[in-house]
């Protein structure tokens, strides 16, 4: 998409398209809390982005959001839903969020930036603080990529979403093996040009 | 039946009653057969919240104990509400209102699932019950000049038949059944029974 003085859209006006809802105030202060109860009530997370609870899934969305705005990643690795009373653990299976949508603001090239939505309205912008990667899978060279979104919480990339990077990727600064995107100044490797 | 999950409790509720704006197609219940002609000219709307609590432990439901010195049911357990007044745009309004006076819920931040059938009181005022869920770190903030104390009680509890435990009172001439659910020392009586009785039927036992 070309754009002129006169039409280039703000990364607000984005923002506000592409999550109306996304805002349901600041987040809960879930890294000041320290709760002495810690549980397993068998809450889970699948790879599709789905939220279990004992063995069903929690249907209802807004319900699950409303658990999100309370995760929190440890620092042994696991993922909780904290309260300032008690924590619980999450069974994650891959990552506890699921990038749904990517959307390029600004002209293309080092200065654009790539809003990535996820599956409960959170809008990562990727960039130094919020980075993209790439992991390899060893035996199958599958790559899974993932957005940071928050504290150590990740958003997997579903495979639309990683298409849609794919086609944007560009060589980065006349490396023409290595391929890859920008977002905020920062250039992330999708991987090696094949 | 009675409650299993949160999630089928919103659904249920969902389904089965009224939606949050729009008009409502459930009846009028409660102590109509108390309030005579005249006191129905000058029914007074009112709204209370039910604020569930999706608790890590389990979901529960907010509730207060008015003061003593309360002009209407002094002493009572209660849902946070009161009368709808002229700033409110209307019932559902009016029950987030008095939620966040009371105890310090922020209305921005409740998801609101639907409205239960209007309660029609003894004394005349024709309650809206509006279910909304809070954030699962909810902490209340009680206000001590309309609030005297805060509880929380399961769901698992309040919507299970065997819980219900029903007398007869004499009140206002007659004789008349009413449903209590004691909870860990607090008397759940009334109209606040009242209400979470005739929920309990359209959610669960239709």
């Amino acid at each position: 998409m070309k754009t002129d003085g006169k039409s280039v859209i703000s990364l607000e006006d984005v923002l506000k398209a592409i999550a109306p809802d996304g805002i349901d105030g600041p987040l809960p202060p879930v890294h000041l809390w320290n709760p002495q109860n810690c549980g397993d009530i068998q809450m889970e997370i699948r790879s599709d982005g789905s939220w279990w609870h004992e063995g069903s899934k929690i249907k209802r969305e807004r319900l699950v959001k409303l658990f999100s705005r309370i995760l929190r990643k440890d620092p042994d690795g696991e993922i909780y839903l904290v309260t300032p009373y008690e924590k619980v653990i999450v069974h994650v299976e891959d990552a506890p969020f699921t990038a749904i949508r990517v959307d390029r603001v600004g002209e293309p090239g080092m200065d654009q930036t790539l809003a990535f939505t996820t599956n409960l309205g959170d809008v990562a912008l990727a960039g130094p603080d919020l980075p993209l990667r790439i992991e390899i899978d060893p035996e199958t060279q599958e790559p899974s990529p993932y957005v940071l979104v928050r504290g150590g919480l990740e958003a997997k990339l579903t495979r639309p979403v990683f298409y849609e990077l794919a086609d944007m990727a560009e060589a980065y600064e006349g490396c023409a093996e290595q391929l890859g995107v920008w977002s905020q100044g920062r250039f992330f490797a999708l991987g090696p040009a094949a | 039946m009675s409650f299993t999950t949160l999630d089928d409790f919103l659904q249920r509720a969902s389904d089965r009653l009224d939606p949050i704006q729009g008009d409502g197609r459930l009846d009028e219940v409660g102590d109509l057969d108390f309030v005579d002609d005249d006191e129905i000219q000058a029914i007074r709307p009112a709204a209370v919240l039910i604020p569930v609590i999706p608790r890590l432990e389990g979901p529960t439901a907010l509730l207060t104990k008015r003061p003593d010195t309360m002009a209407s049911h002094p002493g009572q357990v209660a849902f946070p509400g009161g009368k709808v007044d002229p700033v409110d745009v209307d019932e559902v309004a009016a029950a987030l209102r008095e939620a966040e006076e009371e105890v310090g819920v922020v209305p921005d931040t409740v998801e609101l699932v639907a409205r239960s059938a209007p309660y029609v009181t003894g004394t005349a005022f024709r309650i809206t019950p509006v279910i909304g869920v809070l954030p699962p770190d909810f902490q209340a903030q009680p206000d001590p000049t309309e609030v005297a104390d805060v509880f929380e009680a399961p769901l698992e509890f309040l919507f299970n038949a065997a819980n219900h435990q029903t007398g007869t009172a004499f009140y206002k001439g007659k004789h008349r059944s009413y449903t209590e659910m004691p909870w860990q020392g607090f008397r759940i009586w009334g109209v606040t029974a009242g209400i979470i009785r005739d929920l309990y039927g359209n959610l669960y036992d239709s």
